[in-house]
């Protein structure tokens, strides 16, 4: 396993120039935005001496290619810099935001694999069946649905017609669990805080499920074709011909080779899940990462939305990673 | 010597009559979803070129009727917060939906597709540094990169076009540039090169014609998840600003309405997002379907 | 001759395309005994190889068995359920497949394929399972440690060794061989030939021997059946088939082969290619590349006729 601990290090080390080129691309980005955000703190009629000190202060005097380097060793010492609106150091406001948005798209991920997954399987199983075809429909309807609409839409009907959800924040006020990891499900189970748990969980219902839907057509979609393609293979007439039933064939033979590179597809996918967490958590103001960049953006803290986008770089590249590490160990065909 | 003159003659073209041809009769899934994406797209396509012919209202004008009130006879899909037509602004959002989402895309070929022809053609360190930096934005969440530079330029139509454009342009590169790979190697490629043709020439008659179906299909691709973009940034207040009737600035509206359980304001917009997204999703993946046997569904 | 352990009667298979109906088996019959082995030869194409998937009942979509009768222990397994065809499948009735590069599910181990056919056809307890699959393996000169191995860790010729233990874990009436040499180089071939006459001999195995290789088939098989586009044209004890071929394409087969049995060394393949099978040539399918071929042969298409204990379709023996 010491050429897998090789591998890793080399991908690794692969992904630091994509994150320095994303860096440096949102860095320069930001420093072109127009609007001061010395202006947008004070305020434009602010005497200008206080914005000069206040410019001193943020680094903002400096020329860019100084401001640069400054932000690069900073980055390298784990210091994202200060947030222009809450003056709080940025790495810390991320650690405090990001678990909601971790617990929010893994249990999309979750619903999306589930339905994703079996009903492609399905699908392709039942090909040109009416189930295939309304699995097929299905998977493009929702593709095309936009993930804010669906929100908005469920919110209506359980949370505003039905009352049944709660349609925004993640628990009720005075009902969030001690915090210890940063999702609320978890802690409340870790703190045995069942009022908490109940609540966090029927927070957590309606935007884990707008997002999930939305997701899932996608994995519907890849299931099926590769389980098509899965279904065609020797192996698969092999099984049949040892009298093996069909439901193992399909779902034991077919589908444990179809999830390999479905495997793939969730890292692919992760991107996605970002991009649609951030219209989902604005949708169900869920204080995650992407409500946080929406926020940051509205008052123009460019620390903050450089910070956060430093963020969502490393962390593509990490799941990336994850992924990479997991096809080869689901994969007994490949060794490293 | 005579059948090479004739491969170099005769490159992969015609594709897209020989396609016309097939859609008169379709046969395969694939071919229904062209023929039926098409004529949901026709429709789309009359309302944002004529929609004063079906618009009954003005879409911008305040106080036609009053506040939320629900669908009735006078307004078929209600009006919203202002007091505007739903169905008029609805009608008029098309024509910003298709308007922004193919000059993105049509952007994004533009600058992708040449870089990936380049930088396949030549190779080495050009090559290199411009796969790196479009892998970089590829593997980039997109809808966050489209909201940085979205909030960087401002609203406004040309401003969010621009922003989505960013986004789609590595994948014309990566297309345009697999492709390039692959023709390179290719025989009547060698063939041209041999009696003398310039590398102009040979990525004008040999390498577009053959990337030209998956581009193809990519771009459609491409304008139905720019309309979806559009929308989310218009959603996000980083769009079109109003009072320009569009879809993602309506539903914007819509979370304030929630509340109120007025359901119209954001559910007609929605579904015509839903409708157009379709329509080149449809055709997009049927057209996938059609030029590439492999995936064909009998 | 009281029971016969295969019995096809009238078998036709189509495939239902879009555009054609493609007759890849059209009536077809076939009789085998208990301890037999049966070769079907022919070109690829020409139906043999859908043959033996009719018979196990696993003809890939959109074909069909349209008519006929698959007399398996006098039952008709044309008519038996989808549930009766499977327990049937690997139990009593099995499979080896051309290629075993691709015939093995490349992330179940070796273990896992035989001690799963077995616990599905009756075996209750895993450890059983797991001593019969290595005996198994032992049998077919294979370590047993190999069953903790992965398909991709084998060479060709063990896996198609793998293949044969799944085919034959359960004591089968009949194995279907499709091609089972075909994919492996020449030794392993030659090898695996051996390993098939072995066991036969000592279980007294029945086979449905498909190759296109009549040199191959020469070395196994007690009768062959030629098949020529959907057709049986030739069907004789495999002594009488090489002494004395009577069908003008069994005759082209044999020129085209280089072999040991031929007396003379006089290759020459047989001009044409195979007739489109769905839109096959009228009377005697084989009269475009015929060098005897009458204009009776156009019009008219020959029914197998019993020449001197060789069954032939052609009118040169009318």
């Amino acid at each position: 396993m010491a050429s897998l601990r090789y591998y890793i290090i080399t991908r690794l080390l692969l992904t630091i120039p994509m994150v320095l080129l994303l860096l440096s691309l949102i860095f320069v980005v930001l420093r072109v935005m127009p609007g001061d955000p010395v202006n947008a703190i004070l305020g434009p009629k602010a005497p200008e001496e206080y914005k000069q000190q206040l410019r001193a202060q943020l680094g903002l005097d400096k020329p860019i290619h100084e401001q640069y380097i400054d932000y690069l060793v900073k980055l390298a010492q784990g210091d994202l810099g200060k947030s222009l609106w809450t003056r709080r150091p940025i790495a810390e406001e991320i650690m405090e935001y990001f678990p909601a948005t971790l617990e929010l798209t893994l249990s999309a991920m979750v619903i999306a694999v589930l339905i994703g997954v079996f009903t492609g399987a399905y699908s392709a199983y039942r090909r040109n069946s009416p189930a295939d075809h309304t699995l097929r429909t299905y998977a493009i309807v929702v593709y095309s649905t936009p993930i804010f609409w669906l929100g908005l839409m469920l919110q209506l009907l359980f949370g505003v017609y039905l009352k049944w959800l709660p349609i925004c924040g993640r628990a009720d006020p005075l009902m969030e669990p001690t915090r210890i990891t940063g999702l609320y499900v978890l802690d409340s189970l870790l703190t045995l805080n069942f009022p908490a748990l109940v609540s966090s969980i029927r927070h957590l219902i309606l935007p884990s499920i707008t997002l999930g839907i939305v997701l899932s057509g996608i994995f519907v979609r890849m299931t099926r074709a590769n389980m098509l393609d899965v279904l065609r293979q020797d192996y698969i007439a092999a099984a049949r011909a040892r009298g093996i039933p069909e439901r193992l064939v399909v779902y034991k033979h077919a589908l444990k080779n179809s999830l390999i590179p479905i495997v793939t597809m969730m890292g692919l996918q992760f991107a996605l899940l970002l991009g649609g967490a951030v219209l989902t958590e604005t949708v169900f103001s869920w204080h995650g990462m992407g409500y946080y960049f929406i926020m940051r953006i509205y008052y123009r803290d460019f620390p903050a939305i450089q910070g956060a986008t430093v963020f969502f770089a490393l962390l593509v590249a990490l799941v990336s990673l994850i992924v990479d590490i997991l096809y080869v160990y689901i994969n007994p065909r490949v060794r490293y | 010597m005579e059948v090479e003159r004739a491969r170099v003659e005769e490159p992969p073209v015609g594709m897209v009559g020989l396609l016309l041809k097939r859609l008169r009769k379709p046969a395969y899934v694939g071919e229904y979803m062209v023929v039926a994406g098409l004529a949901l797209l026709s429709v789309f396509l009359f309302l944002a070129l004529f929609p004063d012919l079906v618009a009954p209202y003005d879409p911008i004008a305040i106080g036609l009727g009053p506040r939320l009130a629900p669908p009735n006879s006078q307004f078929i899909m209600g009006t919203d917060h202002l007091g505007r037509d739903v169905l008029s602004r609805v009608i008029w959002g098309a024509r910003i939906a298709l308007l922004v989402s193919t000059s993105a895309a049509v952007l994004s070929l533009v600058i992708g597709a040449p870089l990936g022809l380049v930088s396949g053609f030549l190779g080495g360190k050009l090559d290199r540094v411009l796969s790196l930096v479009m892998d970089s934005i590829y593997a980039f969440p997109s809808l966050v990169l489209a909201i940085a530079i979205a909030a960087v330029l401002g609203p406004g139509i040309a401003n969010v076009a621009i922003a989505i454009s960013v986004i789609y342009i590595p994948t014309y590169f990566r297309v345009v540039r697999g492709e390039v790979l692959v023709i390179r190697e290719q025989l009547y490629v060698e063939a041209a090169r041999a009696i003398g043709a310039k590398s102009p020439t040979i990525m004008r008659k040999y390498v577009l014609p053959n990337a030209l179906p998956s581009m193809i299909v990519v771009f459609t691709l491409n304008v139905a998840d720019a309309v979806l973009t559009e929308a989310g940034l218009s959603f996000l207040g980083l769009g079109i600003p109003p009072p320009t009737p569009d879809w993602g600035q309506d539903l914007q509206r819509g979370l304030e309405v929630v509340l109120s359980g007025s359901w119209h304001p954001i559910f007609f917009p929605g579904i015509m997002i839903v409708l157009l997204v379709l329509a080149f999703c449809l055709i997009g993946d049927g057209l996938g379907e059609v030029l590439n046997p492999r995936l064909r569904e009998p | 001759m009281s029971e016969k352990l295969l019995v096809i009667e009238d078998l036709a298979v189509y495939y239902f395309t879009r555009a054609d109906v493609i007759k890849a088996v059209d009536g077809v019959s076939i009789e085998m005994n208990k301890g037999e082995v049966l070769g079907l030869v022919g070109e690829s194409g020409c139906g043999k190889s859908t043959l033996g998937y009719a018979i196990i009942r696993l003809i890939p979509s959109p074909g069909r068995i349209v008519s006929g009768r698959i007399l398996f222990h006098g039952e008709n397994l044309v008519e038996k359920s989808e549930e009766e065809m499977r327990d049937l499948r690997g139990r009593r009735i099995s499979m080896i497949f051309q290629d075993p590069m691709t015939s093995l599910n490349p992330v179940m181990k070796i273990k896992d394929h035989i001690v799963e056919t077995l616990m599905v056809h009756g075996y209750e307890d895993e450890q059983k399972a797991l001593d019969r699959a290595r005996e198994l393996v032992e049998m077919l000169g294979i370590e047993p440690s190999r069953l903790e191995d992965y398909p991709h860790q084998l060479s060709g010729g063990m896996r198609q060794r793998i293949a044969i233990a799944l085919a034959i874990a359960l004591n089968p009436d009949l194995v279907i061989a499709d091609e089972p040499t075909t994919a492996l180089d020449v030794i392993v071939q030659a090898q695996i030939l051996e390993l098939l006459k072995d066991l036969r001999k000592k279980y007294n195995l029945s086979f449905v021997f498909i190759t296109h290789d009549l040199g191959v088939a020469a070395e196994l098989v007690d009768n062959v059946a030629v098949m020529y586009c959907g057709k049986i044209v030739e069907y004789a004890s495999t002594d009488r088939l090489f002494a004395e071929p009577l069908h003008p394409y069994t005759r082209g087969l044999l020129r085209s082969v280089p072999n040991v049995l031929m007396k003379k060394w006089d290759l020459s393949p047989i001009p044409g290619t195979l007739p489109n099978p769905a839109d096959p040539p009228p009377g005697c399918r084989f009269h475009p590349r015929c060098p005897h071929a009458t204009d009776r042969c156009r019009r008219e298409e020959p029914k197998l006729m019993d020449v001197g204990g060789t069954k032939v379709a052609c009118f040169l023996y009318r």
